[in-house]
């Protein structure tokens, strides 16, 4: 996704503190402000990331905040797929990086939060980014929101955030996750489906479909095919929040 | 000179990858004759307007929106961009689903999704799903600077 601000405002300085393998080509960077403290964020915005230098041709790249409001650094969780993303992997600890103030409204609002339907989450690949910042938020504040997490990966190995996720299942009962891999067949217990997400899927482990706030989050088709699934079963468009990585 | 088969060819032969593809005939009556285009926004008053886009590569996408403080809806939207095809035939759509039938609400604009704006075009190709996406940070830009401005009232 390329946006930005055409006026370059609010832009901060921040620094490579730590470099954390997840996956298969995933790295999650963890970044401190050179000055000052890290600026508020919803869990699920995203940031404007560009280079101090020439290195990515002057471009600007928009990532999902993986880490919360509570951690002390600010993290993006980064997999690589083309130049940009793989200037960001050989960033070095002590590096810098320029990042715009944050944006978006992919996160579950006060008043959605109030209201009794649950949250179900659908994740393609990185998509897990932004819910990873949700998540975290909601394990850390201790509440009792029932959330449903459908993680779809291409194969176990590309599973991100897995041992973590599960910890979080463990200790809440408010938490759920469900595991998809759609390039696989895998024998282990905590891989509930081998096979590519749809309503029927959602529906075994959901029952109820309706009553609950949706969001999406994954490359372009898999958001695209999933909204068209969730509209087709009758589910209105105020119970959908997407976000796409393209 | 000897008439070649009429083969399909598509209506774009995309970049490097030399990907083809075809664009609906509401695509092209968008791209061909857009709505609500506004080039010259001295004379124009709006309530809330919105930039986006990257100027390191030119895409750049201004819109203007008139809302109706009774009803928060969307009267009249307006925009100009320089964006490629599928930039020009998504907002011109999205600014038509935003002000027909009496006017979307500000609330309900602000959830739009490029999905149902794909949909309304009969499809986008997917290596151009992010062009559709420059039209609505624009709208959602416009819809917090009128958000805005109506709170410092």
């Amino acid at each position: 996704m390329i946006i930005s601000k055409a006026k370059g405002q609010n832009s901060n300085i921040f620094v490579l503190k730590q470099k954390v393998k997840e996956a298969k080509g995933v790295l999650t960077l963890k970044f401190l402000a050179v000055k000052g403290a890290i600026f508020s964020f919803e869990p699920g915005q995203f940031i404007l990331v560009s280079f101090l230098d020439n290195r990515a041709n002057g471009k600007i790249r928009a990532y999902s905040i993986s880490s919360c409001p509570q951690d002390k650094f600010l993290a993006i969780t980064v997999k690589k797929i083309g130049i940009f993303s793989s200037a960001l992997h050989n960033l070095k600890i002590g590096e810098k990086i320029k990042v715009n103030f944050p944006q978006g409204d992919f996160y579950p609002q006060k008043s959605m939060i109030r209201q009794p339907a649950d949250l179900v989450f659908l994740a393609g690949g990185i998509g897990i980014a932004p819910f990873h910042s949700i998540i975290g938020n909601f394990y850390l504040k201790k509440s009792s929101k029932k959330i449903t997490l459908f993680y779809s990966n291409r194969t176990k190995r590309d599973i991100v955030f897995f041992k973590e996720l599960n910890e979080i299942a463990r200790k809440r009962s408010s938490f759920k996750v469900i595991y998809l891999l759609t390039r696989e067949k895998s024998k282990n217990k905590a891989i509930q489906e081998c096979r590519r997400l749809n309503a029927k899927i959602l529906k075994k482990y959901l029952r109820n479909l309706k009553n609950k706030n949706y969001f999406i989050c994954g490359p372009a088709e898999f958001v695209n095919d999933l909204w068209r699934s969730l509209k087709k079963v009758g589910i209105k468009e105020d119970f959908i929040k997407t976000e796409a990585f393209h | 000179m000897k008439k070649k088969k009429n083969k399909k060819i598509g209506d774009v032969i995309g970049g490097n990858k030399g990907k083809s593809w075809l664009y609906t005939g509401t695509v092209k009556n968008h791209f061909f004759h857009p709505r609500n285009v506004l080039l010259d926004e001295r004379n124009y008053q709006y309530d809330g307007k919105g930039i986006a886009g990257n100027p390191l590569c030119g895409d750049m996408m201004a819109l203007w929106i008139k809302v109706d403080p009774k009803t928060q809806k969307i009267k009249d939207c307006k925009w100009r961009t320089y964006g490629c095809a599928s930039a020009i035939a998504a907002t011109s759509m999205m600014s038509v689903m935003v002000t027909e039938k009496g006017g979307m609400s500000v609330k309900k604009a602000l959830n739009l999704k490029a999905q149902q704006i794909i949909e309304r075009l009969g499809g986008l190709p997917e290596l151009k799903f992010h062009c559709s996406v420059l039209g609505l940070s624009a709208l959602k830009e416009a819809i917090n600077d009128y958000l805005k401005s109506k709170g410092a009232e």
